[in-house]
């Protein structure tokens, strides 16, 4: 699994050619939204009209004026003109304002591409270091639209080139010095255009890392866990400072970005001058020698601007393909990672079922060594779970009780060994298949932004004498019955204002819940009493048996009072499983889970015994 | 225009000033130019058509040319300047607003958070404009307004006195100022309209997308931020919960699909009436111009620039309407963006704290009652208690039924409801905020470890006391993990943005809070299920250290594990926010009680 890994890896750090990231650009902006992708393309055309007639509008004025037409001549031609440049511009207008509207809701898309995608991405791909700086692009991109926002101006360069022919033409049909001119000063601009783009690339990554560092600290600032240590430990100095220091080197980054745009910019600007001025004293020349009437002045002039104006806009629309290509590139690679797991299902519904009803879980040799670091998490495990078993997995912090529950899960792969399911690898399953043998209460777990009941039924149709059972055994039937909304009732609270913010231990009881009522022949527990009070806990203990019934159960648990009931206990050690047995063969054998029990034991002493205990430990 | 939205614009705007004047000014001066720039050209071109047709020569033509160029350069370049000021700072202006809004976050009322008003402003301002927040909308704001005044100004500086001169000079009606000024106002009548009416649109819609849009936004956001950390998606992963999560984001961008259409429907509605009336101005301005060059009113050159002048001034005025619309959603915000940054505090005691060598303090509860807010029921009720200098107390009790609350009021978190608390025979009330703070050290059930370097972890500050540091981490147990750490007090921890950092176990983490809390060195000690995540030995080590933990120092003890008890000499036992039964281990395990139910509950596993 890890060789994929690193193959897929591998195939993204390619460099993207221009046109394939255009072309990617587009298909999303085509999903996102198809009247958008129109507008793109049937822009240009009024575009390009507009501006050619308001160079004509002026002209023809002049010119009737001229020439000394009658009124209706004169007046109407330029009226239907008028009228016609009208028709242009609103539709550009419209077509424009439609975009810039839509552009807004791009994040709204976008983001959803990028969770849809995260979903799909194993855990070991998402956590992957080497995937960490496109992630966190491809993120900054989706977030914001940044790169995005500039794409959908790409096809005004179509309207530039359109209307670079006709006022091209226009103008060198009657002067080719003016469109020498033109066209030169462009060029200069195309070159200063490029050192400003490498400029820009150099600095984007930078940039976005300190700007994730202030979001994340806005956020922390809000969020109500860390404002009770932020106002204890009087934080606030401190925070502020990193804020400011983190906006001071944004600030650097941006200043050197924002020379070059100034640079550029100035002598853009420069040639742009020159090539005015040139131009207006040539035209100006040919109008004093009367080769050339002041209509025609009028008009070349406008369209020398024209063209030259379109020429900018695509020269900066150029530029802002920098941060296209930076960014798309980045979602482009994000987009295209697949899964590691097979995608057909090969087992048949009927061995599916088999597994469902009892399964053995083998690991055989197993070894992981997290990708940052070299440090082996666990080595050489050899581990046997069989159907309807309980097996308690204790162990100091560190030992690799968490690892084991990931490769377990599916979540990480081994590095060396194997792990079967009933003799099936895990090539055998598609994730689904895999994942649905599961189920696993984290220390961290969390209940959704939605409604209890689908918390609860993980969003599978509400079997209510199922649901009621599950809520009994886990102790949280009570709670369950005191809401007023019952099982509609909603989990976040910036949502729904009538939402309920349950405490620790009705969260984990609630969890519990969830853990039995999904009926996964493989249930894995982290701590699930460990928000809870004596009694609570107690209770939980007491329906533990009927809860899991049948079921393989993967116990950790700190409190050793807890592996009295379970069916074997293993004691693991800087990633290696040192002592397995029942509790009472433990004890008796006097290593290492013994002594764990007795550090425990003893406060719950009377005074006589634990005075002789304490000497037996000393001993 | 509606006044305190107004109102509230421009107050942020003059706080912007105050706050960075260079950057407003350079938006002033960079806007002004922007205005006037375009016209030199016009101006140029009408005198030069007038010169050529007066048969003026070369080089007096020349000349008006090259003054022409070179006052567009200096333009330019001014304009360039500030150009880059401006936009540098723009580039960051979201980041640059959330760093007041961050401290403003750090330092209200603590109990504002749970206010879901205030929640939602914090919201609203932090992600309503994601680009460039609400200062930088309000400077791009400016930057149209001041652009439009100066564009405007400058045409009528142009226009104005040929058409005055012609004016005068007219025979008949036409021509006359009458009829310039009949023209003038009805391009102007036209525009007042175009803006009023597309104000009045623009209002709806932003109603519509605060009312029907921005609660979608909401929800979204809830659940993007599961996204925001791995092991949330793993807990989604493994235990099928992604049909939950689709489903919930498929209702979500179908309601949102929808509610776009309609609201961008009406926007392009608006638009193409607007748009129509505006083009319709502009050519009236070219056929009037053009019927005051056939009557010979104003020369070829005149007319010209007459119509291009026209057609800016109408722009503007156009660009005005739309600018001034914004302004008044802006300024809506820029409402709650005040709001939420002058919000009261109830913070307001002076006192000094007595600093002691010898940590005698005393605390008393008299009569306290607390209901959290939104919340009909009283976490704690009457709650009496005192305790003294040096004294190491538990406090057990089923859950929700007050323990944390306890803490969370003794160190001024929340303000009680009834009742009072007082530290040294003193109402907390009275105290400095800061300086009361400073009497805790708190280990919270769920404290936070921010992603940053170890030492500042521990410190909560940029320098660490190396010494005292180590020392802190010693008596946490954590040394010989923080031996294995390459960079020392350097080491980041956890996934943050300085890179890989140290990823330390649920444990680890627990230990590192209390070795900030012991860091402290403040004289009274707090820990809320201090071992809930730790393993036997390290639990063990806590219970045996304790005592060398804490020192001399007054210590609250919160836990569910009731072995912690044995150590205490007092203990207070809570139950439906009241305080049921106080005594030492030996009292409390002899009588019949709450105490002796949890005991035995979990006793009878190590029997």
């Amino acid at each position: 699994m890890n060789e994929t890994h690193r193959i897929v890896a591998e195939k993204a750090k390619r460099k993207r050619p221009l046109w394939a990231v255009v072309a990617f650009f587009l298909r999303e902006i085509r999903r996102f939204d198809r009247l958008l992708f129109l507008c793109m393309f049937l822009i240009p055309l009024p575009e390009m009209l507009s501006g050619y007639l308001s160079a004509r509008l002026p002209s023809d004025l002049v010119r009737m004026l001229e020439q000394r037409l009658s009124a209706s001549a004169t007046f109407l031609p330029l009226a239907l003109e008028g009228l016609a440049l009208m028709l242009c511009v609103v539709a550009k207008n419209t077509g424009l304002e439609y975009m810039k509207r839509m552009r807004y809701f791009l994040p709204d898309y976008l983001t959803d591409r990028f969770l849809r995608q995260v979903q799909r991405m194993d855990s070991e791909q998402v956590d992957a270091p080497e995937n960490k700086e496109m992630m966190s692009n491809a993120w900054g991109s989706a977030e914001h639209g940044r790169g995005f926002f500039e794409g959908t101006m790409i096809t005004s360069i179509l309207g530039t080139i359109l209307s670079c022919l006709v006022f091209g033409w226009a103008i060198g049909r009657r002067s080719l010095a003016v469109l020498l001119i033109v066209t030169l000063s462009v060029v200069v601009n195309l070159y200063l255009l490029q050192v400003a783009r490498r400029m820009h690339k150099k600095y984007y990554g930078t940039i976005s890392q300190y700007a994730k560092g202030e979001a994340y600290i806005t956020h922390t600032a809000m969020d109500p866990a860390a404002g009770m240590d932020i106002r204890i430990f009087g934080m606030l100095d401190f925070l502020i400072r990193k804020y400011d220091q983190y906006l001071a080197e944004i600030d650097q980054n941006y200043r050197k970005i924002h020379t070059w745009y100034f640079l550029r910019n100035l002598s853009g600007a420069f040639f742009g001058l020159l090539r005015d001025a040139g131009a207006y004293l040539y035209l100006v020349l040919l109008m004093s020698r009367g080769d050339m009437s002041v209509a025609e002045f009028i008009f070349l002039f406008g369209a020398m601007g024209q063209m030259a104006a379109s020429l900018e806009t695509a020269i900066r629309l150029a530029m802002d393909w920098n941060a296209l290509e930076g960014s798309a590139v980045y979602f482009q690679e994000f987009l295209e990672r697949e899964s590691a797991w097979r995608q057909e299902s090969i087992l048949s519904t009927a061995e599916l079922e088999a597994l469902r009803r009892g399964l053995i879980v083998e690991l055989r040799n197993v070894s992981y060594r997290y990708p940052e670091t070299e440090k082996t998490a666990i080595s050489h495990v050899n581990l046997t779970l069989r159907p309807g078993e309980k097996l308690a997995l204790i162990g100091l912090n560190g030992a690799g009780k968490t690892t084991l529950v990931k490769l377990i899960a599916g979540l990480i792969s081994p590095t060396e060994g194997e792990i079967l399911i009933s003799g099936h690898p895990r090539s055998d399953f598609t994730r689904e298949e895999y994942t649905s043998l599961l189920s696993v209460m984290f220390q961290d777990s969390l209940l959704l932004p939605t409604d209890l009941d689908s918390n609860l039924t993980a969003g599978a149709e509400r079997q209510p004498e199922k649901l009621r059972r599950a809520l009994f055994l886990a102790g949280a039937e009570a709670r369950y019955d005191t809401l007023p909304a019952g099982g509609k009732t909603r989990m976040d609270k910036t949502v729904h204002p009538d939402a309920i913010d349950f405490s620790g231990g009705e969260k984990q009881r609630f969890l519990f819940a969830r853990a039995i009522y999904r009926e996964a022949p493989l249930t894995i527990l982290d701590e699930p009493t460990a928000a809870l009070d004596p009694l609570a806990e107690y209770e939980m203990y007491q329906h533990f048996g009927e809860a899991m019934a049948k079921r393989s159960v993967l116990f950790i648990s700190h409190r050793l009072s807890s592996t009295r009931f379970c069916d074997r206990i293993l004691l693991m050690e800087q990633g290696r499983i040192q002592e397995e047995g029942t509790h009472q063969e433990l004890l008796e054998r006097g290593g290492r889970y013994a002594q764990l029990f007795e550090m425990q034991r003893r406060y719950y002493q009377e005074e006589k015994e634990k005075a002789e205990r304490v000497r037996f430990m000393e001993d | 225009m509606a006044g305190k939205e107004t109102r509230a614009y421009f107050t942020v705007l003059g706080d912007m000033f105050r706050r960075m004047p260079g950057t407003m000014t350079a938006t002033v001066v960079m806007s002004l130019l922007k205005g006037v720039t375009p016209l030199t050209l016009v101006y140029v071109t009408g005198r030069v058509v007038d010169a050529a047709q007066a048969g003026e020569s070369m080089e007096s033509i020349i000349r008006l040319v090259l003054a022409g160029a070179l006052l567009a350069c200096g333009m330019t370049v001014g304009y360039s300047l500030m150009e880059r000021r401006v936009n540098r700072n723009l580039e960051y202006m979201l980041e640059r607003q959330n760093g007041p809004v961050a401290r403003q976050s750090m330092t209200m009322d603590y109990e504002n958070r749970e206010n879901p008003r205030i929640r939602s402003l914090w919201t609203e301002i932090t992600s309503r404009f994601p680009r460039f927040g609400l200062l930088g909308i309000e400077m791009d704001g400016l930057l149209h307004l001041v652009r439009c005044i100066s564009l405007i100004a400058a045409a009528l500086v142009i226009v104005g006195p040929g058409l005055l001169r012609s004016g005068r000079a007219a025979q008949g009606f036409l021509g006359s100022l009458p009829c310039t000024g009949l023209f003038l106002l009805l391009i102007m009548g036209m525009c007042v309209y175009n803006t009023r009416s597309k104000r009045r649109v623009e209002k709806r819609m932003f109603l519509m997308y605060d009312r029907e849009i921005v609660p979608l936004n909401m929800e979204r956001h809830a659940w993007l931020s599961l996204f925001s950390s791995g092991d949330q998606q793993k807990d989604i992963r493994v235990n099928g919960m992604e049909r939950v999560v689709n489903g919930a984001m498929d209702r979500l961008c179908q309601a949102q699909a929808e509610k776009r259409r309609k609201y961008v429907g009406m926007d392009i509605r608006q638009n193409i009436r607007f748009g129509v009336v505006y083009q319709l101005s502009t050519v009236l301005s070219y056929l009037f111009a053009g019927l005051y060059g056939y009557l010979g009113v104003l020369s070829l050159g005149s007319v010209i620039s007459f119509a291009e002048c026209v057609r800016r001034i109408a722009q503007c005025m156009f660009d005005l309407g739309d600018a001034m619309g914004e302004m008044e959603y802006t300024g809506l915000y820029a409402e709650k963006y005040l709001e939420y940054m002058h919000l009261p505090s109830h913070r307001t005691g002076t006192l000094p704290v007595e600093k002691r060598q010898d940590d005698r303090f005393s605390v008393s509860f008299e009569h306290v009652s607390f209901k959290y807010p939104g919340s009909e029921e009283y976490a704690l009720r009457d709650l009496n208690v005192d305790f003294e200098i040096g004294e190491k107390m538990a406090i057990v009790g089923r859950n929700g039924s007050g323990k944390s609350t306890m803490i969370k009021l003794l160190t001024r978190l929340y303000d009680a409801t009834e009742g009072i608390i007082r530290v040294n025979g003193i109402d907390i009330r009275k105290y400095n905020y800061q300086e009361y703070n400073a009497l805790f050290g708190v280990v919270f059930q769920d404290f936070q470890l921010l992603d940053f370097r170890i030492g500042e972890i521990i410190s909560c500050a940029e320098e660490t006391e190396e010494d005292r540091a180590l020392d802190a981490l010693d008596r946490a147990g954590l040394r010989e993990r923080f031996e294995e750490m390459s960079e020392g007090l350097e080491t980041p921890i956890g996934n943050g943005f300085y890179g890989r950092g140290e990823n330390l176990s649920g444990g680890e983490r627990q230990k590192l809070a209390m070795a900030r809390a012991i860091y402290k060195n403040a004289p009274i000690v707090i820990l809320d299920e201090p071992t809930a995540k730790l393993d036997p030995e390290a639990e063990c080590e806590v219970f045996e250290g304790f005592d060398r933990m804490v020192g001399r120092k007054t210590a609250i003890y919160i836990s569910h594990r009731l072995a912690s008890c044995r150590f205490c000499e007092d203990i207070l036992v809570f139950n439906g926010g009241r305080l049921v039964q106080r005594g030492n281990h030996e009292q409390l395990a002899g009588e019949e009680g709450l105490y002796r139910e949890m005991w035995q509950a979990q006793a009878q596993y190590y029997a």
